[in-house]
């Protein structure tokens, strides 16, 4: 299956790097990837139509990754289940990503999958495809979200993003 | 616009305004320094945000696993063809039950009931057939040759 393979070589590191965003986890991510792309070998063998395939794959990972959440009830940072490649950055900007992590997994459920589809760049029009929010209340519905994350943040942490 | 307007500072700084609202905006920030600060504020989050995990660039992409052929016995169409041909199967034998019963003879047996006398010849002698059905009724028959 060419198509297949194709879509899988080009949004792999995509959908991985979404659901480490989402797990905290890269050993569960990398599962929830291949479950993702069995999911989309099952759907192209089928026939079955996808309009946005960039969506598509995001929502099937965001589904997956929260029914991952759910099951274990809170996602934790363990030495087995090391974050995926960190930025070579300074000491500080790396604790600070930690700290924004622990803070993210405080959010709702709804808040971080929005902030993992920002974080991975999506436009407010493809986080509108994959969440099913109106394209018109994305702004409004992030900014809370990050609103919400800024004053987490702020409380466990730091002054720096003030509210 | 005005400084309570959180939403439209993070619009523009994702670059999802329009020309007139982007212009709204840029306008208000020549003279606003809270905003001008808020917006800063969004974007160092925005860019933490984003850059939290970075794909290693020397990481490969694992290949993927097919899911294993399905086997002959577990696919649909087979069960279909097992039954359809069970079905066809059953169907003949049951038309074919009655011709088998006509031309059997398994479920009566004929006693002759009288004496004979070899001595005479057959259209002279008496003779009594009993036809005996297997379920025990008994037809009598009487045939004189």
């Amino acid at each position: 299956m060419v198509l297949f393979e194709e879509i899988y070589s080009e949004y792999y590191f995509m959908v991985n790097r979404f659901s480490v965003r989402m797990t905290g986890e890269q050993n569960t991510a990398d599962d929830i990837t291949q479950e993702v792309f069995l999911d989309l070998y099952h759907q192209l063998k089928a026939k079955k139509e996808i309009r946005s395939m960039k969506s598509w794959l995001f929502r099937i990972a965001a589904n997956k990754s929260i029914n991952h959440m759910r099951k274990l009830g809170k996602i934790e940072l363990t030495e087995n289940n090391t974050p995926f490649e960190k930025l070579i950055e300074p000491e500080r900007e790396y604790e600070l990503t930690e700290e924004l992590n622990e803070s993210i997994q405080q959010l709702e459920e709804q808040d971080q999958v929005l902030l993992a589809l920002y974080s991975e760049g999506l436009s407010y029009k493809e986080i509108a495809e994959v969440t099913g929010i109106k394209v018109t209340s994305v702004g409004k519905t992030l900014s809370r979200a990050l609103s919400r994350l800024r004053k987490t943040f702020k409380h466990n942490y730091h002054e720096l993003f003030s509210e | 616009m005005n400084c309570s307007q959180n939403e439209l500072l993070q619009a523009y700084a994702d670059g999802e305004l329009d020309a007139a609202n982007r212009f709204m905006v840029e306008q208000h920030l020549l003279h606003c320094s809270n905003c001008k600060q808020e917006l800063e504020t969004i974007l160092q989050l925005r860019d933490l945000l984003k850059n939290r995990y970075e794909t290693d660039s020397s990481k490969e992409i694992p290949p993927f696993n097919y899911p294993p052929k399905r086997k002959l016995y577990r696919q649909a169409w087979i069960w279909w063809g097992a039954t359809a041909a069970m079905l066809v199967i059953a169907l003949t034998v049951y038309l074919q039950v009655p011709t088998m019963e006509k031309s059997s003879t398994s479920d009566f047996y004929i006693e002759f009931e009288t004496y004979t006398d070899a001595n005479k010849p057959i259209d002279e002698q008496p003779l009594e057939l009993v036809i005996i059905e297997s379920n025990q009724e008994q037809e009598l028959m009487q045939s004189n040759f």
